[in-house]
């Protein structure tokens, strides 16, 4: 029966496994979305709220309204679209040049952006190479430092080496340079690695608040900085007895949902590629 | 020549009057002054057109640099800052705990000590360590020398950790007040009979904080050292905290806690009590209690918060747990460019117009203050104070520099607009929770052995602590309890006691 073949038991219980997977991972994502919208007399009437009860945009509004969060939000999306437009050009040009035979001492060079994988000076050699750079408390100070992601780069040359050498070579008897090779050849047919290099920076940068806490200052903080100020405060405060001022849990909850959405709404249509990227990146053949 | 003569005093003149008048100039300048502080700008919105601010720096003739940090990654940034040199002139509130950590800035010079012209220029610094109630301070020392200046928020002990209540619970049992622990578990096995969770706290990090009742209880305090027969002694080894233990664990079997309190957080805990889930909580006090009615308040009117003076068990002893001296956090004045000047801002921010500047604002903008008393205005809302009452009313100015807001300005905020009822009802729970203290000693002290084992000893007594609470048996918790001690003394205790033991009594000796 065709009902059968749709319907099977093995199948409906992947379903159930899958949901119930679902639910345990998305569950974190909806409590914060319902604690932003709750008002604060329904928060307080129970311990743990299973589901949202009542409904403001108070929290929301207060976001809008506060400058200074809205700046934060502002410094947040330049990093994630500046960042992400460098980071995805210096890597896939780094990957493509590590990736030629020809490249003279390329394992070397190879080599050289491995090791900061497994061992780095740490927090204050960092902070006074950025100091002697003159980019502390600068926008680039949330940019250049973290221009290529060694892990990324492997990926993205291990990609470019699994490349047809034809298309290069056919270019080349055409008359390409090698600029125009990477330009008009390798990066429109590159879609994979391009969109997967692009939604892990893209998540970073977006994410990123440990590295922008420590080199610039609150005019330049984004978003997420601000956030984890917050919740900070209220752990740290909390914990030692102190009373201060402490923005209400839905406050928070707010500004971690404006954190989230952008990511849930943008990230499943280039899941595909971040798959498939990071596959055709790792494996060999 | 005459007339060169007379055009070369002009010149000289004008020189003299010129450079006379630029020191003039550079004298009424106002000193730069950056402050590095932890935690989040709260209200403010801009400190550079911040008024509170502002008065501040007219007040003391500086220019502020305020720098807000976050918490986790503050001490990285200070670490960051010295390596570089490029140094703020004063940073708020650092752990005074991390005795380490604050020595290695004395022996590298990072820090400037409270002497000559920065003292003369903190006078009301200097006074917090000349009040007599204050006198433990005096034992903050680095290098024999005072650095540091106090986080406060009230003069004395500050208060612990007492348990919470609900008294329409209490009418509805027809139960009077419980005075001894055993009375206190009455009222908790009522309203696990009437469907409620008994008492609930944050175990997250230990139970040392629900300790404390029970503690006191046994003639003992949850932090510090005690006399002992041989000297003094730290309070978890001592045997009076076995009962204590046997006690609280006496507690946990009979089901009478919230299950969940050993992994949730101090929030999640006031939330479980403040929303009538759980009847009882051990949990901050001070103007928590106040707090706390406020939001009961808002889930049900007839919720009435209630502060249990610490009970008995058994015997004549009892007490909370407070502090030598209410106060958490040093803020420094650092080698860098303006510690003169640095010490004016803090000496001003706990002078009584600087605290009244940060629990007010400006008067006849953000208030008004006649015979008939303080009236708060609108406009403070606008200028970095909380739109609402929020949790001390005051300016993010007051915390985590010199004041935490002292206890008196926070209580305003608390009453202001509430009826005589609740004000007496508040102070009537001051009384409550400060009728019966448990004195600490040493606290604010560490002898080289004790700063290596503080770390090791803490880690082994909270998780053989929780163990023990939590044991199958009354046999087995106090077989647990006596192998604590063991091992505590084995591990380096033994030896940093007899060294603290050494300096308590030469402090006491003078």
């Amino acid at each position: 029966m065709a009902w059968e073949k749709r319907f099977s038991l093995p199948k409906f219980m992947i379903y159930c496994i899958l949901l119930l997977v679902f639910v345990i991972m998305a569950y974190p994502f909806f409590y914060v979305l319902s604690l932003a919208i709750m008002p604060y007399d329904e928060y307080v009437k129970q311990a743990v709220h299973a589901f949202p009860s009542g409904f403001t945009t108070l929290y929301f509004e207060q976001i809008l309204q506060d400058g200074r969060l809205v700046h934060a939000f502002q410094i947040s999306i330049a990093k994630t679209l500046v960042g992400t437009v460098l980071n995805v050009l210096i890597t896939i040009m780094a990957g493509y040049a590590l990736s030629r035979p020809q490249l003279k001492y390329g394992r070397l060079l190879t080599a050289l952006f491995i090791i900061p994988i497994f061992v780095n000076g740490g927090l204050i050699p960092a902070y006074l190479n950025i100091r002697g750079l003159g980019l502390l408390n600068t926008f680039w100070a949330l940019i250049l430092p973290g221009l290529v992601s060694p892990f990324l780069l492997i990926i993205t040359r291990t990609f470019f080496m699994e490349y047809p050498q034809e298309l290069i070579e056919s270019a080349i008897i055409d008359g390409a340079t090698q600029l125009g090779v990477f330009l008009r050849v390798i990066v429109p047919t590159s879609t994979p690695i391009i969109a997967t290099l692009a939604m892990l920076y893209g998540v970073g940068h977006w994410n990123d608040y440990f590295w922008p806490s420590i080199v610039v200052q609150a005019d330049l903080h984004p978003a997420s900085v601000i956030l984890q100020n917050m919740v900070n405060n209220r752990q740290v405060l909390q914990g030692i007895g102190q009373g201060m001022q402490l923005a209400s849990q839905s406050y928070i909850a707010a500004i971690a949902a404006l954190l989230i959405i952008p990511v849930l709404v943008i990230y499943p249509f280039l899941q595909r590629y971040v798959v498939k990227g990071i596959l055709l990146g790792s494996v060999k053949g | 020549m005459k007339k060169t003569l007379m055009q070369q005093f002009t010149v000289a003149a004008a020189v003299a009057l010129l450079s006379l008048a630029s020191q003039v100039v550079a004298q009424s300048a106002p000193d730069k002054v950056v402050i590095w502080s932890p935690g989040d700008n709260g209200s403010v919105k801009d400190w550079n057109t911040d008024p509170i601010l502002a008065q501040v720096e007219a007040a003391t003739n500086t220019d502020i640099e305020m720098v807000k940090i976050g918490w986790d990654v503050y001490t990285d940034q200070i670490n960051a800052a010295i390596a570089s040199g490029d140094m703020p002139d004063i940073i708020g509130v650092v752990d005074h705990g991390n005795i380490s950590l604050l020595n290695q800035w004395v022996r590298d010079g990072v820090l400037v000590p409270l002497e000559g012209d920065v003292a003369a220029g903190a006078p009301n610094i200097m006074a917090y360590y000349a009040d007599p109630k204050n006198e433990p301070l005096t034992s903050l020392k680095f290098s024999d020398q005072i650095y540091g200046v106090p986080n406060f928020w009230d003069s004395g002990p500050a208060a612990g950790n007492p348990i919470h209540l609900r008294k329409d619970l209490l009418d509805k049992y027809g139960m009077a007040a419980p005075e001894t622990i055993d009375e206190y578990f009455s009222y908790l096995e009522a309203c696990k009979n009437d469907g409620l969770i008994g008492v609930t706290f944050s175990g997250q990090n230990g139970i040392v904080g629900a300790l404390a009742p029970f503690a006191g209880a046994h003639g003992l305090p949850t932090a510090g050292w005690v006399k002992t027969d041989s000297g003094w002694g730290h309070w978890a080894v001592q045997p009076g905290m076995k009962d204590a233990l046997l006690k609280f664990r006496e507690m946990v079997s009979k089901g009478l806690v919230n299950l969940a309190a050993w992994e949730i957080t101090g929030d999640e805990s006031r939330a479980a009590y403040v929303s009538g889930k759980a009847c009882s909580t051990i949990w901050n006090g001070g103007g928590h209690i106040g707090r706390i009615q406020n939001d009961m308040t808002l889930v049900n009117p007839d919720f009435k918060e209630w502060v249990l003076p610490a009970p008995t068990d058994g015997s004549e002893a009892r007490g909370y747990t407070g502090g030598e001296v209410s106060f958490w956090g040093l803020s420094f004045i650092m080698n860098s460019k303006q510690p003169v000047a640095a010490a004016r801002v803090l000496n001003y921010l706990a002078s009584e117009e600087g605290l009244k500047l940060t629990a007010l604002g400006i008067k006849d903008i953000d208030y008004t203050e006649d015979s008939n008393g303080i009236t708060l205005l609108p406009a403070r809302s606008e200028h970095g104070f909380p739109s609402e009452a929020g949790d001390t009313g005051a300016h993010p100015l007051g915390t985590t520099l010199v004041s935490w807001v002292p206890q008196t300005w926070q209580d305003f905020s608390l009453l202001y607009g509430k009826d005589q009822a609740f004000k007496d009802w508040y102070a009537a729970m001051w009384v409550n929770m400060r009728k019966y203290e448990m004195p600490i000693h040493g606290t604010l002290i560490a002898s080289p052995l004790w700063t290596d084992f503080q770390a090791t000893g803490a880690e082994l007594m909270n998780r053989t602590f929780l163990q023990i609470v939590q044991s199958g048996s009354a046999e087995e918790a106090a077989s647990l309890f006596d192998q604590f001690v063991i091992d505590w003394n084995a591990l380096g205790g033994a030896d940093a006691t007899q060294e603290m033991s050494a300096l308590l009594d030469s402090m006491s000796a003078k």
